[in-house]
């Protein structure tokens, strides 16, 4: 056993954490009253924020554990703080609402979809990442079957058959890839196809993990579950998955691309970039047409999905550390915007555009910070949208895809339109009744962090952009 | 004769393997399609017996012929209006499923023998269970015990799944 101790267990320590809080809830969850259940979402909340602070602990910390399974360097412990800190906002604001299973079956899920996530984060091998992949989707398929209604049925059912389906080609590719190299391990395949000339087998294996990964992150045309999970799926349920599993499958996407496939470099750069330009222009489009407020903001994510990917169509580190960026900055908004649906809908409105009507006068706060995500997500200065487009469009600018700048521009015009019907929706309709609409403390302190978190990265984005090495 | 053997049983698992596939498909009754199926896992397993991987095989015995199958026809018998369903696949399908199977075959079938695949010169290992056991507790462990926990996390959501109807809320 004299391995065991070359491991280095401390960069191990935000998993380990989060993986013991995944117990200690399921099994608060068996031996607690239906009183002192209501706490396990604060156990939750401190477990996730002691993982945050041991992110915080290895952060410069750049190594390779279990035999090249597990890497950590600042890419991926950005990656798990941003998810982090994303989850832990989902968690605050959810623990006052009421759950249709079990509280600590509802935050062990989450947390073990958490732990996938980071996992995914850090793998270094095909093996690992796609055991992790499986571990973050599989509670969210669980999750999103929760509510009990035909449209929660189905949304599950559509996101676990497609999430297979997916998952099967995402397989067959990497089995392809290890029938060219032999490897496993990102590294070793890299060094074993640059001796090899490049050949009409790799580009299918490319292919088919651009697809299976396509499908995690919802881009066009791989993106027919998101809307209905976003709609069908329990609020805090849609909030975390707003954030949470992309996280993962971007993490995927930077650490496998640019170091496995690195021969292949401007194939898949061209395939992320007609991506991007589908995912933006059928989300932004789509989202138009759009009366329920989850389902627009669904494809608003499909849409943001589109921004994302011009950082890998760059395809250098200026790329990849905008996406990072604008990952952050849209994690936040879409997170406060759908907090802000989940105060609503606990209010008994808030499924159509239509129940916004007047909410500035019955919650003038919630509906100032609904309006300061939906700009955020357009990209209005003084904002932290507008900073992340910024970068992330003049990188695009920097490697020469000024075409795809000017898409990603176009697009961000179009998409004003239907976030902009939302706040008129708040401020000019008059409301339905001048009742005020009360927000649990906890809530209404998770939207208010959020609200401050996107003004202060939109004014002085140094900040974070200093921690990021941007 | 040692060369020929191997042949003889590759092609005829190969036979076997692809028209119990095609019948599960194609096949109208769903009982049928489930037992053709089992007949397509077993055809899979004889391969990994072939390829001397005798530990792979016999979990695909277990896992998918005893397990998945057993479940599957449990599920067809216990649903009273299901055993005799006679499913209808909408025509307008077919053209374009035909038409996409042909293209991926065809696509798979230039690759694969175009390709120059990796094949390992090492001799089959002969305790493979043993070996396979090692590996998970030295350069796999992680993966593994990664593993346990989406187990674990199955387990939960399954729980979760089912006891849907029981419980009144």
């Amino acid at each position: 056993m004299e391995w065991l101790q070359q491991v280095n267990w401390f960069v191990l320590a935000p998993e380990l954490i989060i993986f013991s809080f995944a117990i200690i809830v399921l099994v608060g969850e068996l031996f607690l009253s239906a009183n002192a259940k209501r706490s396990l979402g604060v156990v939750t909340l401190i477990g996730l924020i002691a993982s945050l602070a041991s992110v915080a602990g290895i952060w410069n910390i750049e190594t390779t554990q279990f035999n090249g399974m597990f890497s950590v360097d600042l890419t991926a412990n950005i990656l798990k703080a941003i998810l982090l800190v994303t989850t832990s906002l989902m968690v605050l604001g959810a623990l006052k609402s009421r759950f249709s299973m079990g509280e600590g079956e509802f935050f062990s899920l989450i947390l073990f979809s958490v732990l996938g996530t980071m996992f995914m984060a850090s793998s270094a091998d095909l093996i690992m990442l796609f055991i992790a992949l499986e571990l973050t989707v599989l509670p969210a398929y669980v999750l999103t079957a929760g509510r009990r209604s035909a449209r929660s049925s189905e949304a599950a059912l559509k996101y676990f058959l497609l999430g297979i389906v997916a998952s099967v080609i995402l397989l067959y590719g990497m089995t392809l890839l290890f029938g060219l190299t032999g490897q496993t391990n990102f590294i070793a395949i890299a060094k074993e196809l640059a001796k090899q000339k490049i050949d009409a087998t790799l580009a299918v294996a490319m292919l088919m993990i651009i697809v299976g990964l396509g499908f995690k992150v919802a881009a066009v045309p791989f993106h027919f579950w998101a809307p209905d999970v976003y709609e069908g799926s329990p609020v805090p349920v849609a909030t975390y998955l707003a954030a949470g599993p992309k996280a993962g499958g971007f993490a995927a996407i930077i650490h496998l691309f640019p170091v496995a496939l690195a021969s292949v470099k401007p194939a898949w750069a061209m395939v992320f970039a007609a991506l991007a330009v589908l995912s933006m222009t059928v989300g932004n489009f789509v989202a138009l047409a759009q009366n329920q407020i989850r389902r627009l903001l669904g494809y608003s994510a499909i849409a943001h999905t589109g921004y994302l990917l011009i950082g890998l169509a760059v395809a250098d580190q200026i790329g990849y550390s905008s996406m990072i960026f604008y990952f952050f900055v849209y994690s936040l908004a879409a997170l406060g915007a759908f907090l802000v649906v989940l105060a609503t809908t606990e209010r008994g409105i808030g499924e159509s555009v239509t129940d916004f009507a007047g909410l500035h006068k019955r919650a003038p706060m919630v509906a100032f910070a609904m309006a300061v995500f939906l700009f955020s997500l357009v990209g209005l200065p003084p904002l932290a949208g507008f900073m992340g487009k910024l970068f992330l469009f003049s990188a695009a600018v920097k490697s020469n895809l000024i075409w795809l700048a000017v898409v990603a521009v176009l697009n961000s015009v179009v998409s004003f339109g239907y976030y902009v019907t939302v706040i008129r929706q708040m401020y000019l309709a008059p409301p339905v009744t001048d009742k005020a609409m009360p927000v649990s403390a906890p809530l209404y302190l998770s939207i208010m962090l959020i609200v401050a978190a996107i003004i202060v990265l939109g004014v002085y984005p140094t900040a974070f952009l200093s921690i990021i090495n941007l | 004769m040692s060369n020929l053997a191997p042949q003889v049983i590759f092609i005829g698992l190969g036979v076997i393997a692809v028209v119990s596939a095609l019948l599960v498909v194609v096949g109208r009754n769903l009982f049928h399609a489930a037992m053709f199926l089992g007949a397509y896992m077993l055809s899979i397993a004889g391969f990994y017996f072939l390829l001397d991987a005798d530990l792979v095989g016999i979990m695909q015995v277990f896992v998918y012929v005893g397990g998945v199958i057993v479940m599957l026809l449990f599920g067809v018998m216990l649903t009273a209006q299901m055993t005799n369903v006679r499913m209808v696949s909408a025509v307008k399908q077919r053209g374009g499923t035909v038409l996409s199977v042909i293209v991926l075959v065809a696509l798979l079938a230039s690759i694969f023998k175009k390709t120059a695949f990796v094949i390992s010169q090492a001799t089959p290992a002969q305790n493979a269970i043993s070996l396979v056991g090692k590996l998970f507790m030295t350069d796999y462990v992680l993966p593994f015990e990664v593993v346990s926990v989406l187990l674990l996390a199955a387990l939960i959501g399954a729980i979760v799944v089912a006891r849907e109807e029981g419980r009144p809320q």
